[in-house]
């Protein structure tokens, strides 16, 4: 279920534009490869255009320029209902006034399918969400957390080939959206299907897939794995909207020893990984993980350091976090494990704290 | 905890006071809606179950023939009745006559068979004189109807002061000496009518829904501004008076009027089309005074159903027409229903436009009403006629209560 397949991609966006208005692009040059069986997230702030790719998959919305592929057939004139593609809405979309059986027979009787295989298709249908007995119900005696089983079960049961969930489970609560997950994840693996899942929720999108395009003013900012998202942020918006990150912002004079070598505005001067595409001159970001970083002067080998003065310390059960003022690298943040028999300073102390060249990573202040 | 909370109930004192809050809050309420209640009794509960009282009641000749009256309270019909009941009618319509009572009595008998007015006032002009000799034949001198066992039937059920017979004319039939018949066919007017109002109701309620339903569709379904300015070609004529509505139509449906000239000058017709003073004016007419209730009352429904269901139903696999009908056309029937309620209950008693744009001969029930009561001036059958208007509209009121729910009535 790898990403990176030889074979031709299951779906692939390339330089897909959207207007909605004529004036200002939605999606700018898109470029996506989806393999067969991935399950792909997007995730990005509200506004980022998450829905309207998925809407331009779908086939509600027609690109303003670029072409759209599934399975090696163009989709830009293919309506909507020809495409084959389940599709689950934030907010279920079941239909009122059909009972559960109904819901998920649609897909079923819109194409034709015998009555007695409707009824078999939907029984098992029903099995696999574990609501067996509920299908003469009406969608407005389940709870949230049923119907969007039922939801699911609909655009799984014309087993299509590719299902597209537009932030499924934003309004279940927290318990209940991580019991879906696991049920989504559990379907995933179990049908082979191809999924497409939009989320705000970073938590939900490094949880659940294989990997996650991250969405910021209409553009891809970076794909790939939860790890590499975590550990190699390809940009300042990615590492700061993935995680806790510390950002200290700067420019690049150089490189050693194949690390970059970043200056503050103030003249300090730090090391770490250096970002693809980073030359001399360019402004950057070092970003640097919270939990990276060791109340310690350290030893000087491959490490950077930084003091500062304790301003506040929250003790958070299973960690601590300091904050620290510092001069030049302003607000910082550290997340000590409970673990550690550190003797941690007081409130208003003076403290040195360091962390190795290689726990963080100077990448690009610009986003795609 | 439910058992706990059986075994200790709520003590006694805190009911009381709770029950007690209760009445004050209802008698509070009740206090906000009474200006509104009386209201409501003084000039609407009050004139139509006056009205409606009417139908069963017939005042007029037991009061101004009281002896007559009591004389044939025990007439059995076989034969004449015995002379002292024709010496009663010479006293009674002398004394009526006097007091000024005698032509709402004739009137009133006017209704069983016409000609009964024209044979009082006759008789009262000639009136025999007791003393000089037997009353009886004197009677059948001035007119042999006296001398036929029907007319004093006629008077005998004129005479009751409860009667069923308004009612039973509302609908064509008549208690004659040998039970209940239909008027002969000429003389039938009100089941035709009852039916045509119905025909015509429907028809326009047909029409409003075909034509009201795709503009609802349109207002929910455009972008707001767009939508806004749609739905000020809905209200506009809303507010604008009946009556200029109405008659705006005789300038479009003249025979020289400007639907006539365009299908000339488009060399469709020859001779102006009859447009107005028939069913099609009231047709037309009325679907357009009546359309804004379809629209309004199906666009309150489709404004609150989501786009996202017939999405979800294309994303399924359905066609967009398919998607239509199976998903959002079933949403709307709340509203399809409280728009055909609405039309059709309004149509079933409309006054002014048929009134104005229709033909004789093609009334609708209320225009018969208004006919009896102001030109007729007799009240008892427009009660009657009004009774069944009544029954009929909450008969369909039952019928849309079953299907769709009063509480799903909702307007804009
Ligand atoms: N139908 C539409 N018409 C006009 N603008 C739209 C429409 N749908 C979305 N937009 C705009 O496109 C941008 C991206 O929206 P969307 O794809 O819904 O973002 P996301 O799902 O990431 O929150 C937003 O600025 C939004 O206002
Ligand atoms: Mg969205």
């Amino acid at each position: 279920m790898a990403a990176s397949g030889a074979s031709e991609p299951f779906v692939t966006f390339s330089r897909i534009r959207k207007t909605y208005d004529g004036e200002s692009y939605v999606i700018r040059d898109l470029n996506l490869e989806i393999a067969e069986g991935e399950f792909l997230s997007l995730l990005g702030p509200s506004g980022s255009g998450k829905t309207t790719t998925l809407m331009l998959l779908a086939g509600f919305e027609s690109p303003s320029g670029g072409t759209i592929t599934l399975n090696g057939r163009t989709l830009n004139e293919l309506p909507p209902h020809k495409r084959d593609i389940g599709m689950v809405f934030q907010n279920y979309a079941l239909f009122p006034h059909m009972t559960v059986a109904e819901n998920i027979a649609f897909p079923l009787s819109v194409r034709g399918v015998a009555k007695a295989e409707q009824r078999e298709r939907v029984a098992r249908a029903l099995d696999m969400i574990e609501l067996g007995r509920l299908g003469g119900r009406k969608p407005s005696q389940l709870s949230g957390g049923q119907q969007q089983r039922v939801a699911l079960a609909r655009a799984l049961v014309f087993e299509p080939r590719l299902v597209l969930m537009d932030e499924p489970l934003g309004a279940l609560d927290k318990a209940l959206r991580e019991t879906m997950q696991y049920e989504i994840k559990r379907l995933h693996r179990r049908l082979g299907v191809t999924i497409v899942y939009v989320t705000h929720d970073q938590g939900e999108a490094l949880t659940m897939s294989d990997r996650v395009a991250v969405f910021e003013g209409g553009a891809i900012q970076q794909i790939a794995s939860p790890t590499s998202l975590y550990e190699d942020p390809e940009n300042a918006f990615v590492a700061d909207f993935i995680g806790e990150n510390n950002g200290l912002a700067g420019q690049v004079v150089g490189f050693d020893d194949g690390y970059a070598v970043l200056t503050l505005p103030g003249g300090r001067t730090f090391k770490g990984r250096a970002g693809g595409t980073l030359k001399p001159g360019d402004a950057a970001v070092l970003a640097l993980r919270p939990e990276r970083v060791t109340v310690d002067p350290g030893d000087g080998e491959a490490q950077n350091r930084l003091s500062g003065t304790v301003e506040e310390i929250i003790y958070c059960g299973d960690h601590r976090r300091i904050h620290l003022a510092t001069g030049q690298a302003g607000h910082f943040v550290i997340k000590v494990p409970n673990t550690q028999r550190t003797i941690l300073p007081a409130n208003g102390e003076p403290v040195d704290v360091s962390w190795r060249y290689d726990d963080c990573k100077i990448v690009d202040a610009r986003s795609a | 905890m439910a058992a706990g909370a059986e075994a200790d109930p709520m003590p006694r004192a805190g009911r009381d006071a709770y029950r007690a809050a209760r009445r004050k809050e209802a008698m509070r309420s009740l206090a906000f809606a009474l200006p509104l209640l009386v209201f409501l009794v003084a000039v609407f509960l009050y004139p139509i179950g006056a009205l409606l009282l009417r139908s069963v009641q017939s005042e007029d000749v037991a009061a101004a023939l009281p002896r007559v009256s009591a004389g044939l309270a025990a007439w059995s019909g076989a034969a004449l009745p015995p002379s002292p009941v024709f010496e009663a009618l010479a006293a009674d319509i002398a004394a009526a006559q006097e007091r000024g009572t005698l032509v709402s009595a004739a009137r009133r008998l006017n209704t069983y068979e016409p000609g009964f007015r024209s044979l009082i006032l006759k008789t009262a002009r000639r009136l025999p004189d007791p003393a000089a000799g037997p009353v009886a034949p004197a009677f059948v001198a001035i007119d042999p109807r006296w001398g036929e066992t029907e007319t004093w039937h006629f008077i005998q059920r004129a005479s009751a002061r409860i009667t069923p017979d308004y009612l039973l004319a509302a609908i064509d039939l008549r208690a004659g000496p040998r039970g209940l018949s239909e008027l002969p066919p000429d003389q039938r007017i009100y089941q035709a009518a009852f039916a045509r109002t119905f025909l015509i109701s429907g028809t326009v309620t047909l029409l409003c829904l075909i034509l009201g339903y795709p503009v609802a569709y349109l207002l929910a379904t455009l972008p707001p501004r767009q939508s806004n300015r749609l739905m000020i070609f809905v209200i506009v004529p809303f507010w604008t008076s009946l009556l200029v509505r109405t008659t705006a139509w005789y300038v479009l449906l003249q025979p020289n009027g400007v639907v006539n000239a365009l299908l000339a000058q488009a060399g469709l017709t020859r001779e102006p089309l009859a447009l107005m003073f028939n069913r099609t004016g009231v047709l037309v007419g009325m679907t357009h005074v009546l359309l804004p209730f379809m629209i309004l009352a199906n666009y309150a429904v489709m404004r609150g159903i989501s786009p996202s269901y017939q999405r979800a139903a294309v994303s399924l696999g359905a066609h967009p027409a398919i998607a239509f009908l199976r998903v959002y056309v079933p949403q709307t029937l709340p509203g399809i229903g409280t728009g055909t309620f609405l039309v059709f209950v309004l149509a079933i008693g409309y006054y002014i436009t048929p009134a104005l744009l229709g033909g004789g001969g093609d009334e609708m029930i209320s225009q018969l009403i208004a006919f009896q009561m102001d030109r007729q001036l007799n009240w008892g059958l427009a009660g009657a006629l009004s009774v069944y208007l009544v029954l009929l509209t909450l008969a369909v009121y039952f019928v849309f209560n079953h299907f769709v729910g009063v509480d799903r009535l909702r307007l804009g």
